[in-house]
């Protein structure tokens, strides 16, 4: 139904005008029948932007690609990949295997909103947000220096717009 | 005093009338308004204090989006305004739009943060 590859330099700015980018595009693709769809992927997407745009090195690429198969098994993947410090994959396995070892999302991502309510940098919560408020599942693949966060989610029986 | 802020893609001001503080939120709230909010955030919780107001309204209704930082924010200033003795607490009422996504799944969660402190509004 659709694939999106974009790739862009670590930027922070272009972070939202991507995320508006992404969320017109599906709009005109599966229209407002699908509205919390679309809105759940914008999240999503910036989400994983900002994720990159804070922690990958300076003058890094960032390559953020979408599948959307709207069939009657169909599914939805998001696939942000990026380098990245050993540092920072060190955390994003912690952050991801709580998130997937957590039984209730959103308990988890309220629990992660009051961890160190005061510390305003490293908190994983774009993470738990993702699988809370977007519904999608996370997986983190490392290769080398290089990290790829992939959010899945059902999106079966998708009608396109008219 | 009445807060405000202003950046190219957002905006935050606010106002006081009887007994409340309101304050309105406008715009894209992405990682570049972070600072910014949490300034605005800071001044309003003196606002609230200096004027002792029992309520703060913030309307979000016009927000564009909000990022985790930018909620992260909001949570380290519920939990500023927790710390108040009782006889000078404010209440929180967030304002939103139940039609956005993400309003309203973060204005519930954010309520989750401190039940006791926060009110919802649609």
């Amino acid at each position: 139904m659709l694939t999106l590859e974009i790739g862009l330099d670590r930027n922070a700015l272009l972070v939202t005008p991507t995320r508006r980018y992404v969320q017109r595009v599906l709009e005109c693709l599966v229209g407002a029948a699908n509205k919390e769809l679309v809105e759940r992927v914008a999240l999503v997407v910036h989400e994983l932007l900002e994720n990159g745009a804070k922690y990958a090195p300076a003058g890094a690429r960032m390559d953020l690609s979408l599948m959307l198969d709207g069939s009657a098994d169909g599914s939805l993947v998001i696939r942000l990949t990026n380098p990245t410090t050993p540092v920072h994959v060190d955390r994003l396995k912690q952050f991801v295997a709580e998130i997937q070892a957590a039984q209730d999302a959103t308990a988890l991502y309220i629990e992660m909103m009051c961890r160190d309510p005061f510390d305003q940098n490293t908190s994983g919560l774009g993470l738990a947000r993702i699988r809370a408020e977007g519904e999608m599942n996370l997986d983190l693949v490392v290769a080398a220096e290089t990290a790829t966060i992939v959010a899945r989610a059902a999106a079966p029986h998708l009608q396109q717009a008219a | 005093m009445s807060p405000s802020i202003k950046t190219q893609a957002f905006s935050a001001s606010s106002k006081v009338g009887e007994g409340t503080l309101l304050t309105k939120l406008v715009g894209n709230a992405d990682i570049g308004v972070k600072t910014a909010l949490a300034d605005f955030l800071g001044q309003v919780h003196e606002a609230a204090r200096s004027e002792s107001v029992s309520q703060v309204v913030v309307d979000l209704k016009d927000v564009e989006f909000m990022n985790s930082a930018c909620l992260k924010t909001i949570v380290t200033w519920i939990f500023v305004a927790r710390e108040l003795p009782l006889a000078n607490r404010y209440e929180i009422l967030l304002d939103y739009d139940p039609n956005v996504l993400w309003q309203r799944r973060s204005v519930h969660a954010l309520a989750c943060v401190a039940t006791e402190l926060v009110r919802l509004q649609s």
